[in-house]
């Protein structure tokens, strides 16, 4: 009964905005004494954070895209992919998937790449003709595309929380994100033809400036896969690198970003981001570590196992239940059930680092699903539109974007061939 | 309620401040050893732990911030739906129970602290560990300073029937 009010009201408090992290901290909190320890064991959980290398590639992936999201970089991405691949059929919208992919990979999604580069592309979009419902569609879609690419900061903080290879999942993440571009790429293509979409001839000199503009940010991409591929660098080393340099450039050789000004600004900025998200990830230690304690993964699965006997049927489940907990939330709130799912997935034979690109391509998707998903609202807010009209548009793309999902899902192939 | 406004205010400066020169260090450090390790094949030794518990200050710090911005990560949906009065009491609520559920962490981290400083534990350089993680309990008492001046300061407000003030929109 108790238990029972408890749970009302921690419901009640989520749903009136509450901050997750009180939630999580409180549970947890209630959970230790209940079992009569210590509360300090949560902080012993959280204090276990600063012992894993790759907490630190957090900060710094988060500031280097920050500082690239505040700078030009944009504009410049933009610039190159327009005349590298706009002569294409359905050109300009593979350069908005493309330009959002690159762009959502170091900016870590939510929402950021619909304020920075959604607002850049969509005018361009309707000047070449496309349709008002598809431009807003894609760029709504593109906000989150992306994340399975490094440095993505939601494949490091699944790592973290799952205890697999932060490079593993990188080298995972490659095909399901490209799958995952490719048929919105190729539903683009079809769309564009249908609505007679004028091509521009290809022209040399004006792709030769554009990547002259962009000379300084070219490697960025190519150092920090090349360099975690390739076995050079550590993620965090990559991270290390990467927010060095992407200061240095913007800073004193693009000089976008101000010193005294921009620079401190923008710190503070992405570093709001990282304190809210290491409450959740410190709160998040302590909870996981009680249900471990109170076996809750092994009870979940031996109830769950009682109706879902298959792997595909749980498979069909774990697919559905993601897609209405990362509407709700945002993935880096939806990160509490990995240490729930992973355990009971492994029962099921999932591997872990498939595991981790269902999530992620899962989390994907849930932030266009209508009625509530992130993206919807974000793009709602920039673009002067009614939920409703982007929730519509954007609805062909989630249908595309599903039949990715099942093919990511069920083939493993996807995910492990290039880790073993 | 003055006062504790200007203190409010005086954390989150102060906080600002530490977050961007512990962050720079933080960029410059972290190149360096990487540089260190890969051309002169050494790195300074207590450099990587030390980074580490950088990132809970300026974790912490950000987390300060936050709590002024209104910037938690939390479901937002339902919130956007109702009357900006009636989002104002939410805020209020979910204010202090924040409150409420940090000071419980900050007694947490207290007698985390406290186990350490009794086993007189060092971290680096032989400074004794909680020099670093001190923050944790400090972070979670002005976090939770903040949320319960914030949603008083609202209630103050209620008799004023003074609903519609700009801020509320942000919420």
């Amino acid at each position: 009964m108790n238990v029972l009010i408890i749970v009302l009201a921690l419901i009640i408090l989520v749903l009136i905005g509450s901050p997750l992290f009180t939630i999580i901290g409180a549970i947890s909190l209630y959970g230790f004494s209940a079992e009569g320890i210590d509360t300090a064991a949560i902080i012993i959980e959280l204090y276990r954070l600063a012992s894993q290398p790759v907490l630190l590639a957090i900060p710094l992936f988060t500031v280097a895209g920050y500082f690239l999201a505040e700078s030009k970089a944009p504009q410049r991405i933009v610039a190159l992919a327009q005349a590298l691949i706009g002569w294409m059929p359905g050109g300009l919208a593979i350069v908005v998937l493309i330009s959002c992919a690159i762009f959502t990979a170091f900016t870590g999604g939510s929402g950021v790449t619909i304020v920075a580069l959604g607002g850049l592309v969509f005018p361009i979009l309707l000047a070449e003709k496309y349709s008002e419902k598809f431009s807003l569609g894609l760029v709504t879609t593109s906000g989150s595309l992306g994340l399975l690419f490094p440095p993505s900061l939601p494949i490091i903080l699944y790592g973290t929380f799952a205890e697999v290879s932060i490079d593993s999942l990188f080298r995972a993440g490659i095909v399901p994100g490209i799958i995952l571009m490719l048929v919105i790429a190729i539903y683009s293509i079809q769309q564009g033809g249908k609505a007679h979409v004028p091509r521009h001839p290809f022209d040399a000199k004006k792709a030769w400036k554009a990547l002259k503009e962009i000379a300084w940010e070219i490697p960025l991409p190519f150092f920090i896969i090349g360099g975690i591929y390739g076995g050079w660098f550590t993620a965090t080393e990559a991270a290390a690198v990467t927010a060095f340099y992407v200061f240095v450039v913007e800073v004193f050789i693009y000089k976008d970003l101000k010193f005294f000004t921009d620079v401190p600004r923008v710190m503070k900025e992405s570093m709001v981001l990282v304190g809210a998200i290491l409450m959740i990830l410190g709160c998040a230690m302590g909870l996981t570590s009680y249900l471990i304690d109170q076996q809750v993964p092994q009870k979940l699965f031996e109830y769950i196992s009682q109706v879902v006997t298959s792997k595909i049927f749980f498979l069909v489940l774990l697919n559905i239940f993601l897609l209405i907990i990362g509407m709700m939330m945002e993935i880096f709130s939806a990160i509490v059930v990995v240490p729930l799912i992973v355990p009971v997935a492994k029962q099921y034979g999932i591997d872990p680092v498939h595991l981790g690109i269902i999530f992620l391509a899962n989390l994907e998707i849930a932030y266009l699903m209508p009625p509530v998903g992130l993206n919807l609202f974000m793009s709602s807010f920039r673009f002067k539109k009614s939920i409703g009209q982007v929730a519509a548009a954007t609805l062909p793309f989630i249908l595309v974007l599903i039949i990715a999902l099942i093919i990511i899902t069920y083939i493993p192939e996807l995910s492990l061939w290039f880790v073993q | 309620m003055k006062p504790l406004l200007f203190i409010d205010r005086w954390f989150e400066k102060i906080s600002g401040w530490l977050l961007i020169l512990f962050l720079g260090i933080m960029i410059v450090m972290s190149f360096g050893q990487v540089v260190l390790r890969n051309f002169f094949d050494t790195s300074i030794e207590w450099g990587d732990v030390f980074l580490r518990h950088l990132v809970l200050w300026v974790g912490y710090f950000g987390a300060v911030i936050a709590t002024g911005e209104r910037r938690h990560l939390k479901i937002e949906f339902l919130t956007k739906l109702v009357p900006l009065k009636v989002r104002k009491i939410f805020f209020i609520i979910t204010n202090l129970f924040a409150a409420f559920i940090c000071y419980l962490l900050m007694q947490a981290s207290i007698s985390f602290v406290q186990l350490e400083i009794e086993s007189e534990s060092t971290l680096i350089l032989d400074l004794p560990l909680w020099y670093f993680i001190g923050i944790i309990p400090v972070g979670y008492a002005i976090i939770s300073f903040r949320f319960a001046i914030h949603s008083l300061g609202w209630i103050s407000e209620i008799p004023k029937g003074d609903w519609e003030i700009e801020e509320v929109q942000h919420l």
